[in-house]
Protein backbone atom coordinates (compact mmCIF):
# COMPACT_ATOMS: atom_id res chain seq x y z
CA UNK A 1 0.00 0.00 0.00
CA UNK A 2 1.18 3.06 -1.00
CA UNK A 3 2.25 5.35 2.13
CA UNK A 4 0.68 8.76 2.67
CA UNK A 5 3.00 11.54 2.92
CA UNK A 6 2.55 13.42 6.35
CA UNK A 7 3.63 17.17 7.37
CA UNK A 8 6.46 15.41 9.48
CA UNK A 9 7.87 13.61 6.70
CA UNK A 10 8.04 16.74 4.69
CA UNK A 11 9.55 18.61 7.46
CA UNK A 12 12.23 15.96 7.44
CA UNK A 13 12.97 15.89 4.40
CA UNK A 14 13.43 19.51 4.17
CA UNK A 15 16.33 18.83 6.75
CA UNK A 16 17.95 16.29 3.99
CA UNK A 17 17.03 13.07 6.22
CA UNK A 18 17.13 10.41 3.85
CA UNK A 19 14.94 8.10 5.39
CA UNK A 20 12.43 10.89 5.32
CA UNK A 21 13.54 11.86 1.56
CA UNK A 22 12.63 8.24 0.39
CA UNK A 23 9.48 8.00 2.48
CA UNK A 24 8.23 11.18 0.32
CA UNK A 25 9.33 9.54 -2.80
CA UNK A 26 7.43 6.72 -2.09
CA UNK A 27 4.67 8.50 -0.90
CA UNK A 28 4.21 10.65 -4.22
CA UNK A 29 5.90 8.60 -7.47
CA UNK A 30 3.54 5.61 -7.83
CA UNK A 31 0.96 8.44 -7.90
CA UNK A 32 3.00 10.40 -10.46
CA UNK A 33 3.68 7.94 -12.29
CA UNK A 34 -0.18 6.87 -12.72
CA UNK A 35 -1.28 10.39 -13.27
CA UNK A 36 0.99 10.52 -15.99
CA UNK A 37 0.49 7.08 -17.38
CA UNK A 38 -3.70 7.33 -17.80
CA UNK A 39 -3.06 10.59 -19.13
CA UNK A 40 -1.15 9.29 -22.11
CA UNK A 41 1.90 10.04 -21.17
CA UNK A 42 4.59 7.42 -23.47
CA UNK A 43 7.46 7.69 -21.33
CA UNK A 44 5.48 7.83 -18.23
CA UNK A 45 8.64 6.60 -16.32
CA UNK A 46 10.95 8.73 -17.47
CA UNK A 47 8.92 11.45 -16.83
CA UNK A 48 8.29 10.59 -13.29
CA UNK A 49 12.36 10.59 -12.67
CA UNK A 50 12.49 14.16 -14.12
CA UNK A 51 9.53 15.40 -12.00
CA UNK A 52 11.07 14.17 -8.94
CA UNK A 53 14.70 15.80 -10.55
CA UNK A 54 12.79 19.33 -10.46
CA UNK A 55 11.44 18.88 -7.41
CA UNK A 56 14.05 17.32 -4.97
CA UNK A 57 16.23 20.04 -5.09
CA UNK A 58 13.66 22.94 -4.35
CA UNK A 59 12.23 21.47 -1.34
CA UNK A 60 13.75 23.18 1.10
CA UNK A 61 11.69 26.61 -0.84
CA UNK A 62 7.97 24.62 0.37
CA UNK A 63 6.00 25.87 2.03
CA UNK A 64 2.74 24.76 3.08
CA UNK A 65 3.78 21.29 4.55
CA UNK A 66 1.89 18.04 2.81
CA UNK A 67 -0.19 18.84 0.81
CA UNK A 68 2.10 22.45 -0.17
CA UNK A 69 4.61 19.24 -1.72
CA UNK A 70 1.90 17.44 -3.13
CA UNK A 71 0.80 20.08 -5.35
CA UNK A 72 3.72 21.43 -6.10
CA UNK A 73 4.89 18.04 -7.76
CA UNK A 74 1.47 17.57 -9.68
CA UNK A 75 1.83 20.89 -11.04
CA UNK A 76 5.37 19.95 -12.35
CA UNK A 77 3.76 16.69 -13.44
CA UNK A 78 1.20 18.58 -15.24
CA UNK A 79 3.57 20.52 -17.04
CA UNK A 80 5.77 18.45 -18.13
CA UNK A 81 2.86 15.70 -19.67
CA UNK A 82 1.89 19.32 -21.70
CA UNK A 83 5.44 19.35 -22.75
CA UNK A 84 5.59 16.10 -23.74
CA UNK A 85 1.92 16.66 -25.58
CA UNK A 86 3.48 19.45 -27.49
CA UNK A 87 6.88 18.03 -28.18
CA UNK A 88 4.59 14.95 -30.05
CA UNK A 89 2.46 17.85 -31.66
CA UNK A 90 5.12 19.19 -33.31
CA UNK A 91 6.44 15.89 -34.16
CA UNK A 92 3.41 14.48 -36.22
CA UNK A 93 3.04 17.43 -39.05
CA UNK A 94 3.28 14.89 -41.85
CA UNK A 95 0.02 13.58 -42.66
CA UNK A 96 -0.51 9.94 -41.61
CA UNK A 97 -2.00 7.69 -44.38
CA UNK A 98 -2.12 4.74 -42.83
CA UNK A 99 -2.93 2.65 -45.68
CA UNK A 100 0.43 3.78 -46.74
CA UNK A 101 1.84 2.42 -43.50
CA UNK A 102 2.40 -1.58 -42.74
CA UNK A 103 3.75 -1.78 -39.65
CA UNK A 104 1.10 -2.99 -37.04
CA UNK A 105 -0.08 -0.52 -33.76
CA UNK A 106 -2.21 -0.78 -31.03
CA UNK A 107 -4.57 2.16 -30.69
CA UNK A 108 -4.27 3.92 -27.03
CA UNK A 109 -7.94 2.72 -25.98
CA UNK A 110 -7.01 -0.98 -27.40
CA UNK A 111 -3.60 -1.12 -25.07
CA UNK A 112 -5.63 -0.11 -22.55
CA UNK A 113 -7.89 -2.65 -22.90
CA UNK A 114 -5.26 -5.38 -22.76
CA UNK A 115 -4.13 -3.71 -20.11
CA UNK A 116 -7.39 -3.78 -17.81
CA UNK A 117 -9.86 -5.70 -19.85
CA UNK A 118 -13.01 -4.19 -20.77
CA UNK A 119 -14.17 -3.13 -17.52
CA UNK A 120 -10.84 -2.66 -15.84
CA UNK A 121 -10.59 0.81 -13.96
CA UNK A 122 -8.13 2.12 -16.66
CA UNK A 123 -10.45 1.15 -19.50
CA UNK A 124 -13.51 3.00 -17.99
CA UNK A 125 -11.15 6.20 -17.07
CA UNK A 126 -10.29 6.01 -20.85
CA UNK A 127 -13.62 6.63 -22.11
CA UNK A 128 -14.10 9.86 -20.16
CA UNK A 129 -13.40 13.12 -21.54
CA UNK A 130 -9.98 14.45 -21.31
CA UNK A 131 -10.32 16.95 -18.93
CA UNK A 132 -13.08 14.66 -16.90
CA UNK A 133 -10.09 11.95 -16.31
CA UNK A 134 -7.48 14.92 -15.44
CA UNK A 135 -9.46 16.09 -12.96
CA UNK A 136 -10.50 13.12 -11.35
CA UNK A 137 -6.80 11.47 -11.43
CA UNK A 138 -5.91 14.94 -9.66
CA UNK A 139 -8.08 14.69 -7.32
CA UNK A 140 -7.86 11.09 -5.88
CA UNK A 141 -4.46 9.72 -7.02
CA UNK A 142 -2.71 13.43 -6.08
CA UNK A 143 -5.57 13.62 -3.33
CA UNK A 144 -5.91 17.21 -3.89
CA UNK A 145 -8.80 19.31 -2.91
CA UNK A 146 -10.61 21.28 -5.43
CA UNK A 147 -8.65 24.78 -5.46
CA UNK A 148 -5.29 22.97 -5.70
CA UNK A 149 -6.64 20.90 -8.69
CA UNK A 150 -7.74 24.10 -9.92
CA UNK A 151 -4.32 25.55 -9.77
CA UNK A 152 -2.58 23.04 -11.56
CA UNK A 153 -4.72 22.67 -14.53
CA UNK A 154 -5.33 26.80 -15.02
CA UNK A 155 -9.14 26.70 -14.36
CA UNK A 156 -11.52 27.83 -12.17
CA UNK A 157 -12.69 25.95 -9.28
CA UNK A 158 -15.97 25.97 -10.75
CA UNK A 159 -15.02 24.58 -13.99
CA UNK A 160 -13.38 21.93 -11.93
CA UNK A 161 -16.07 20.92 -9.68
CA UNK A 162 -18.46 20.89 -12.84
CA UNK A 163 -15.83 18.27 -14.63
CA UNK A 164 -15.33 16.43 -11.84
CA UNK A 165 -19.24 15.74 -11.45
CA UNK A 166 -19.49 15.03 -14.78
CA UNK A 167 -16.91 12.92 -15.29
CA UNK A 168 -18.05 10.75 -12.08
CA UNK A 169 -21.17 10.36 -13.44
CA UNK A 170 -19.85 9.17 -16.75
CA UNK A 171 -17.79 6.52 -14.89
CA UNK A 172 -20.45 5.50 -13.10
CA UNK A 173 -22.28 5.23 -16.25
CA UNK A 174 -19.41 3.38 -18.37
CA UNK A 175 -19.46 1.27 -15.45
CA UNK A 176 -22.90 0.03 -15.15
CA UNK A 177 -22.73 -0.79 -18.56
CA UNK A 178 -20.00 -2.56 -18.65
CA UNK A 179 -20.69 -4.76 -15.31
CA UNK A 180 -18.84 -2.87 -13.03
CA UNK A 181 -20.37 -1.76 -9.28
CA UNK A 182 -21.59 1.54 -9.58
CA UNK B 1 11.11 3.26 5.70
CA UNK B 2 10.34 4.50 9.01
CA UNK B 3 6.78 3.79 9.86
CA UNK B 4 6.84 6.73 12.48
CA UNK B 5 6.93 8.78 9.72
CA UNK B 6 4.39 7.65 7.49
CA UNK B 7 0.80 6.50 7.42
CA UNK B 8 0.35 2.89 5.42
CA UNK B 9 -3.36 3.28 5.82
CA UNK B 10 -4.31 5.34 2.57
CA UNK B 11 -7.64 6.49 1.67
CA UNK B 12 -7.40 9.61 -0.26
CA UNK B 13 -9.62 12.35 1.88
CA UNK B 14 -11.00 13.78 -1.75
CA UNK B 15 -12.86 10.89 -2.50
CA UNK B 16 -15.20 11.19 0.36
CA UNK B 17 -14.81 15.31 -0.47
CA UNK B 18 -16.41 14.22 -4.06
CA UNK B 19 -18.53 11.82 -3.26
CA UNK B 20 -20.41 14.79 -0.80
CA UNK B 21 -20.26 16.78 -3.93
CA UNK B 22 -22.54 14.52 -5.75
CA UNK B 23 -24.86 14.07 -2.86
CA UNK B 24 -25.36 10.18 -3.70
CA UNK B 25 -26.83 8.16 -1.11
CA UNK B 26 -26.77 4.23 -0.35
CA UNK B 27 -26.05 1.60 -2.66
CA UNK B 28 -24.63 4.48 -5.71
CA UNK B 29 -22.40 5.95 -3.05
CA UNK B 30 -21.03 2.90 -2.41
CA UNK B 31 -20.14 1.72 -5.99
CA UNK B 32 -19.16 4.79 -6.76
CA UNK B 33 -16.95 4.56 -3.92
CA UNK B 34 -15.51 1.36 -5.18
CA UNK B 35 -14.58 2.67 -8.02
CA UNK B 36 -12.76 5.42 -6.97
CA UNK B 37 -10.48 2.76 -5.14
CA UNK B 38 -9.65 1.20 -8.06
CA UNK B 39 -9.01 4.75 -9.05
CA UNK B 40 -6.50 5.56 -6.23
CA UNK B 41 -5.47 1.57 -6.71
CA UNK B 42 -3.55 2.41 -10.24
CA UNK B 43 -0.77 4.35 -7.86
CA UNK B 44 0.75 0.86 -6.56
CA UNK B 45 4.08 0.95 -8.45
CA UNK B 46 6.85 2.40 -6.86
CA UNK B 47 8.87 3.55 -10.02
CA UNK B 48 13.09 2.38 -9.42
CA UNK B 49 14.54 6.28 -8.89
CA UNK B 50 17.05 6.83 -11.62
CA UNK B 51 20.37 7.70 -10.88
CA UNK B 52 20.60 11.18 -10.59
CA UNK B 53 17.08 11.01 -8.21
CA UNK B 54 18.85 8.03 -6.23
CA UNK B 55 21.62 10.84 -5.45
CA UNK B 56 18.88 13.37 -4.79
CA UNK B 57 17.49 11.27 -2.63
CA UNK B 58 20.33 10.11 -0.15
CA UNK B 59 21.06 13.52 0.09
CA UNK B 60 23.92 14.16 -2.03
CA UNK B 61 25.05 17.40 -3.08
CA UNK B 62 22.23 18.88 -5.74
CA UNK B 63 22.96 17.99 -9.18
CA UNK B 64 22.83 21.52 -10.36
CA UNK B 65 25.57 22.34 -7.41
CA UNK B 66 27.63 19.86 -8.73
CA UNK B 67 28.03 21.20 -11.99
CA UNK B 68 28.45 24.40 -10.83
CA UNK B 69 31.36 23.09 -9.06
CA UNK B 70 32.82 21.29 -11.41
CA UNK B 71 32.30 24.08 -14.01
CA UNK B 72 34.15 26.42 -11.43
CA UNK B 73 37.23 23.70 -10.83
CA UNK B 74 37.44 23.17 -14.92
CA UNK B 75 38.20 26.70 -15.12
CA UNK B 76 40.27 27.46 -12.32
CA UNK B 77 42.45 24.09 -13.36
CA UNK B 78 42.57 25.73 -17.38
CA UNK B 79 43.77 29.31 -15.99
CA UNK B 80 46.56 27.46 -13.75
CA UNK B 81 47.72 25.50 -16.56
CA UNK B 82 47.30 28.44 -19.27
CA UNK B 83 49.69 30.92 -16.68
CA UNK B 84 51.89 27.72 -16.10
CA UNK B 85 52.71 27.05 -19.51
CA UNK B 86 52.90 31.11 -20.41
CA UNK B 87 55.82 31.16 -17.34
CA UNK B 88 57.35 28.41 -18.82
CA UNK B 89 57.39 29.77 -22.28
CA UNK B 90 59.13 33.15 -21.43
CA UNK B 91 61.51 31.08 -19.38
CA UNK B 92 60.55 32.53 -15.82
CA UNK B 93 59.90 29.52 -14.02
CA UNK B 94 62.57 28.11 -11.96
CA UNK B 95 65.20 25.23 -13.32
CA UNK B 96 63.73 22.36 -12.23
CA UNK B 97 59.94 23.54 -12.52
CA UNK B 98 61.15 24.52 -15.84
CA UNK B 99 62.61 20.94 -16.80
CA UNK B 100 59.56 19.01 -15.64
CA UNK B 101 57.91 21.35 -17.95
CA UNK B 102 60.02 20.65 -20.31
CA UNK B 103 59.61 16.73 -20.07
CA UNK B 104 56.18 17.04 -19.56
CA UNK B 105 56.27 18.65 -22.76
CA UNK B 106 58.56 16.45 -24.59
CA UNK B 107 56.08 13.60 -23.72
CA UNK B 108 52.79 15.49 -25.40
CA UNK B 109 53.98 17.37 -28.38
CA UNK B 110 54.37 14.61 -31.32
CA UNK B 111 57.15 16.58 -32.92
CA UNK B 112 60.46 18.18 -32.05
CA UNK B 113 60.00 21.71 -31.19
CA UNK B 114 61.93 24.12 -33.15
CA UNK B 115 63.19 27.02 -30.62
CA UNK B 116 62.04 30.30 -31.77
CA UNK B 117 64.37 33.04 -32.93
CA UNK B 118 65.25 35.51 -30.36
CA UNK B 119 64.71 39.09 -31.59
CA UNK B 120 66.89 41.05 -33.23
CA UNK B 121 68.41 43.00 -30.65
CA UNK B 122 68.72 40.10 -28.04
CA UNK B 123 71.77 40.03 -26.30
CA UNK B 124 74.23 37.70 -28.06
CA UNK B 125 72.61 38.09 -31.61
CA UNK B 126 75.95 38.13 -33.60
CA UNK B 127 74.74 38.26 -37.58
CA UNK B 128 78.80 37.13 -38.72
CA UNK B 129 78.14 34.46 -36.77
CA UNK B 130 75.11 33.10 -38.03
CA UNK B 131 75.54 32.93 -42.00
CA UNK B 132 72.17 30.92 -42.63
CA UNK B 133 70.04 33.90 -41.06
CA UNK B 134 66.63 33.15 -40.94
CA UNK B 135 64.25 34.64 -43.77
CA UNK B 136 62.24 36.45 -41.16
CA UNK B 137 64.90 38.98 -40.56
CA UNK B 138 64.19 43.07 -41.71
CA UNK B 139 65.14 43.68 -45.53
CA UNK B 140 67.00 46.80 -44.28
CA UNK B 141 69.72 44.80 -41.90
CA UNK B 142 73.51 44.96 -43.38
CA UNK B 143 73.61 42.42 -46.32
CA UNK B 144 70.33 41.03 -46.49
CA UNK B 145 69.35 42.23 -49.60
CA UNK B 146 71.75 40.92 -52.11
CA UNK B 147 72.17 37.44 -49.58
CA UNK B 148 68.44 36.16 -49.87
CA UNK B 149 67.03 38.03 -53.07
CA UNK B 150 70.20 38.67 -55.63
CA UNK B 151 70.97 34.97 -57.37
CA UNK B 152 74.18 33.65 -58.01
CA UNK B 153 73.74 34.59 -62.05
CA UNK B 154 75.13 30.63 -62.51
CA UNK B 155 72.52 29.20 -60.95
CA UNK B 156 69.61 29.59 -63.31
CA UNK B 157 67.05 29.72 -60.35
CA UNK B 158 63.88 28.57 -60.15
CA UNK B 159 61.95 28.06 -63.55
CA UNK B 160 59.26 30.76 -64.19
CA UNK B 161 56.81 30.88 -66.78
CA UNK B 162 56.97 31.34 -70.29
CA UNK B 163 54.82 33.74 -70.59
CA UNK B 164 55.31 36.54 -68.58
CA UNK B 165 51.94 38.33 -68.47
CA UNK B 166 50.58 34.67 -67.11
CA UNK B 167 48.68 34.12 -64.26
CA UNK B 168 51.34 32.11 -62.81
CA UNK B 169 53.97 35.23 -63.35
CA UNK B 170 51.42 37.44 -61.59
CA UNK B 171 50.85 35.56 -58.49
CA UNK B 172 54.89 34.20 -58.18
CA UNK B 173 55.31 37.85 -58.42
CA UNK B 174 56.70 38.55 -55.19
CA UNK B 175 58.97 35.19 -54.98
CA UNK B 176 60.66 36.67 -57.97
CA UNK B 177 61.39 39.60 -56.85
CA UNK B 178 65.31 38.79 -56.16
CA UNK B 179 65.28 37.62 -60.12
CA UNK B 180 63.28 41.08 -61.26
CA UNK B 181 66.13 42.85 -59.66
CA UNK B 182 68.53 40.60 -61.20
CA UNK B 183 67.49 41.42 -64.67
CA UNK B 184 66.96 45.29 -64.40
CA UNK B 185 69.19 46.25 -61.62
CA UNK B 186 69.35 49.43 -63.11
CA UNK B 187 66.01 50.07 -63.12
CA UNK B 188 65.34 51.68 -59.31
CA UNK B 189 62.23 53.79 -60.05
CA UNK B 190 60.39 50.88 -60.95
CA UNK B 191 58.77 48.13 -58.28
CA UNK B 192 58.23 44.93 -59.22
CA UNK B 193 54.86 45.08 -60.17
CA UNK B 194 55.23 48.09 -62.91
CA UNK B 195 57.99 45.92 -64.25
CA UNK B 196 56.15 42.72 -64.71
CA UNK B 197 53.27 44.90 -66.58
CA UNK B 198 56.30 46.66 -68.67
CA UNK B 199 57.26 42.89 -69.81
CA UNK B 200 53.99 41.79 -70.93
CA UNK B 201 53.63 45.00 -73.02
Amino acid sequence: MTPVLTDEVVAKARAGDPSALTALYEALAPGVLAYLRNRGSRDAEGLTQEVFLQLLPRLHRITGGASGVRALVFTIAHSRLIDEFRRRSRSTEVPYESDLDGRQHHSAEREVMEQWGPSGIGTLLARLGDDQRMVILLRVLGDLSLDETARVVGKSVGAVKQLQRRGLLALREHAEGSGEPG
Amino acid sequence: MNDDTTNHDRTPAAIEDMLADLELTGAEAEGLRALLGDVAGLASEVPEPSQNVRALLGGAVPLRSRRRLAAVAAVAGALALGGVSAAAAANRLPSHVQEVVADATGGVVPHPVKPTDPPNDAPGRDQPDQPDRPTNAPDDAPGQIQKSTKPDPSDPGPARPADPGSHGRAHNEANDRGAEQFEDDDDDEDGPGRRANDKSD
